[in-house]
């Protein structure tokens, strides 16, 4: 299982350009018991403790290798960190980092709303939006901005709401 | 044989036993009298001499000021924690506070840190191999409890230098256990190492796959172990003597010392029969005559005075269990360690609650330093047969404002592992940021174990929020722990292996490696440990002396300590400015989180989220 000496410098040189699947020679679509056998055989191959007898450069570039691949099993282990990361990776985010990931789960939780009134008033907004009373749905959703004025997804369904209502306006909504 | 032997110790808190595999097989290497479980005691006898072992164990009865045991459950600990306290109530060797919070112990007027006690039983365990193998041993595998902090693993390490070993690797009991048992065996199964010793309960379950022994999670509890079992005989045995004779045990060492004696038979004892007589003729002197004691102690009366502390291993077993994803119903094997998984009423209760019977086949007394042989020789070898992937037992965490700790590694995370974070400063030209590191699950600082606290300053000082520093934790897969602060700006870094607590510095480890205390030791000569023998002068208190003067004010050190530890530098430094902070956390203290450019991405930089989920990080 031993990488000779020039592999695992050129490697470590690599590292920060590899996504988690190249680290682990994994497919992206890979099952989770896909996923072990691979993080164990690159486990095997960059073990610390093979290289115990080998000089001070090689030992520091096995090492960093060794916390690359946990990290990168630790994430992709994980269903909602591995949907968080390969979003992260569309946009070229190599690793998942503390804070791509929190901004992953702010995302998430701004759906809803992150506060009793803005949730309140996103539902009302919801229900004008089904009885198609756009102008309603639209002052629903301002009152929920007001409580909620960082929360980028219900900024970015108002801009949707206001495109149908100008498009409505001009009568261009085809009919289903 | 190859020129390097190397050995696995297990330098446990009762007993220690060491290890070799000689010719691909491991073999327990025994001592010059033939025992194989050498007793974790340190007694040092007048003129200078020290005694390790199982002769050093008399010392413990009839010299116990100067005999230490138990050491281990005070290696890496700070002087004000709720173990040392408990050590200096029933330990009758003088514990002092050292330098930074740290213990030492007091012995004729010279003062041992931790590490050198547990170096004079690791230098024993040498020399017993040394002997057993007729060749110079250098290189050992010394295992500690899965659930020590970095800390208490430091400590074992520096233990293992000062006794003159390069230490290969620090490594967990209970994998050592199941590197024990799987080694070679083409395994494919799930097991639990239960393992209870003298003064430590672990549990860690593994998935063993041929080559590769994957712990999936571990848990413990350092405060629980076969001691305590013993603590429950004395008190019943004292509690008896004193509503008989009216006579307080307890304040006479040496009678103390022979009930502990007496309870730890009782409880080796109670092992095999059901039944064990406690005969001590004179346990204690009172109104000029020798109160006996004489009692028999069953299984029964036995197991309902310990049932509680077993119950207590069970929900550490819950949690290793939850924290793996599995149900015992998923385990192929159970796996006992340590000497009191002997009792039978442990048996009973652990067949009951993991549904199987345990592997007995297994000598839980060796098995440890069986499997550290097995490492040492692949280690050395380099031709490793076998993977060990570990874990760490305790989150990483970093303080922050209000008094609170945040986690930047999770528990049972594999290791080697590192995690980066990025931190600003929140005031105009603050020019320098305090980086404290604690192990532990509590969200309040003060819950968890201080690692290591350092400041960092070595970034260019700029408008609030304006200043990026990466803060980089790394936990290696010995379990110890590296913080590194870092200017991404001017690459200006600080950096520290963290155990600088209690902990002793570079200089003074080898300061004590050039004062050679552990030589002392080998010049005992060829004629093997030697015991207490009839010509040898009993070592005695002098009349008059009172061993017990310093116990009344034990509780008002203590506290004082407590109160002390507010104005120093490890403690309560920034707490006094940041616990006046509302419930919010908002001070002008705090360090917003910056937005971490990590792996070269090309992410602008976003604003920061609402400002009650910002993190905060003391500054000065």
């Amino acid at each position: 299982m031993m990488m000779n000496q020039s592999e695992i410098k050129a490697l470590a040189r690599v590292i920060d350009r590899l996504d988690y699947y190249q680290l682990l020679k994994l497919d992206p679509r890979a099952n989770s018991s896909q996923l072990r056998v691979a993080y164990h055989d690159a486990r095997k191959r960059f073990h610390p403790d093979c290289f115990l007898a080998e000089p001070d450069e090689i030992r520091g570039a096995v090492d960093r290798i060794a916390r690359r691949i946990t990290e990168g099993y630790m994430v992709l282990r994980d269903r909602n960190r591995r949907a968080a990361y390969d979003n992260a990776l569309t946009s070229g985010h190599l690793r998942l980092s503390h804070e791509v990931e929190e901004e992953a789960k702010t995302e998430v939780q701004q759906q809803r709303g992150t506060t009793p009134n803005g949730k309140r008033y996103l539902t009302l907004c919801e229900e004008e939006e089904r009885r198609g009373a756009l102008p309603k749905a639209i002052q629903q959703l301002k009152t929920a901005i007001t409580f909620e004025p960082k929360n980028l997804v219900f900024r970015q369904k108002l801009d949707r709401l206001e495109q149908q209502l100008k498009a409505a306006k001009k009568g261009s909504t085809p009919k289903i | 044989m190859s020129k390097d032997v190397t050995i696995g110790i297990d330098l446990g808190t009762s007993n220690s036993c060491v290890c070799a595999v000689i010719d691909g097989k491991p073999k327990v290497l025994a001592n010059r009298t033939g025992e194989q479980v050498i007793a974790s005691v340190v007694a040092f006898r007048e003129g200078g001499k020290i005694e390790v072992g199982n002769a050093a164990k008399a010392g413990i009865i009839l010299d116990p000021k100067h005999t230490v045991s138990s050491a281990k459950r005070l290696i890496g600990r700070y002087f004000f924690s709720e173990e040392v306290r408990k050590a200096r109530a029933v330990c009758r060797y003088e514990i002092v506070p050292g330098e930074n919070h740290g213990v030492r112990i007091k012995i004729r007027e010279e003062e041992f840190s931790l590490p050198e006690i547990s170096a004079f039983v690791l230098k024993e365990m040498k020399e017993i191999a040394e002997f057993a193998l007729g060749q110079p041993v250098s290189g050992a595998v010394i295992t500690v409890p899965a659930f020590f902090n970095d800390n208490q693993r430091q400590a074992t390490k520096d233990a293992g230098r000062i006794a003159g070993l390069e230490v290969l690797r620090i490594l967990n009991e209970p994998t050592a256990a199941a590197l024990a048992y799987g080694y070679g065996r083409d395994l494919r199964q799930k097991v639990a190492i239960y393992d209870l010793g003298g003064g430590t309960f672990d549990v860690s379950v593994l998935e063993i796959g041929e080559d590769v022994f994957e712990v999936l999670a571990t848990c413990g509890d350092t405060y629980l172990g076969g001691d305590d079992f013993d603590d429950r005989v004395i008190d019943l045995l004292a509690d008896k003597v004193q509503s008989e004779h009216s006579v307080n045990v307890r304040s006479d060492p040496y009678a103390f010392a022979k009930l502990r004696q007496a309870a730890e038979t009782a409880k080796i004892t109670l092992s095999t029969t059901d039944v064990a007589q406690i005969s001590i003729p004179e346990l204690i002197e009172h109104d000029g005559k020798q109160i006996a004691l004489s009692y028999s102690l069953t299984a029964k009366e036995f197991d309902k005075l310990t049932r509680d502390l077993i119950l207590r291993t069970f929900k550490v077993c819950d949690e290793a269990l939850q924290q793996s994803g599995l149900t015992v119903r998923d385990l192929n094997g159970v796996i006992l360690v340590g000497g009191p998984t002997r009792l039978p009423s442990i048996r009973k209760a652990v067949k009951e609650y993991f549904q199987r019977e345990p592997e007995i086949n297994i000598n839980p007394d060796e098995i440890v330093a069986i499997g550290a042989a097995i490492h040492a020789a692949s280690l050395a070898s380099s031709d490793t047969g076998s993977y060990l992937l570990d874990v760490t037992p305790l989150s990483l965490r970093l303080g922050i404002a209000g008094g609170l700790s945040e986690t930047i590694i999770e528990r049972n995370s594999p290791v080697p592992i590192d995690h980066t974070r990025v931190f600003t400063t929140v005031s105009d030209n603050q020019d320098t940021i305090a980086v404290r590191i604690y192990q532990g699950e509590a969200r309040q600082a003060e819950g968890n174990t201080l690692l290591g606290e350092f400041e960092f300053s070595g970034f260019e000082p700029g408008p609030r929020g304006q200043v990026k520093i990466e803060v980089a934790f790394s936990i290696s897969t010995e379990g110890i722990v590296t913080v590194q602060a870092r200017d991404p700006k001017t690459g200006a870094e600080a950096s520290t292996t963290v155990s600088m607590s209690s902990g002793l510095s570079e200089e003074q480890i080898q300061e004590i490696i050039a004062r050679g205390r552990t030589a002392d030791v080998a010049e005992r000569g060829p004629s093997g440990p030697r015991t207490l023998g009839a010509n040898e002068p009993v070592p005695m208190l002098e009349e008059g002396e009172d061993v017990l003067l310093d116990m009344p004010s034990l509780e008002a050190d203590v506290s004082e300590l407590l109160e002390k530890r507010d104005e120093t530098p490890f403690f309560g430094k920034l707490d006094g400015d940041l616990t006046e902070a509302g419930p919010t956390g908002e001070t002008t203290l705090e360090i917003e989180r910056a937005p971490v450019a990590f792996g070269g991405g090309s992410r602008e930089d976003v604003p920061l989220g609402d400002d009650d989920d910002d993190e905060v990080m003391g500054d000065d």
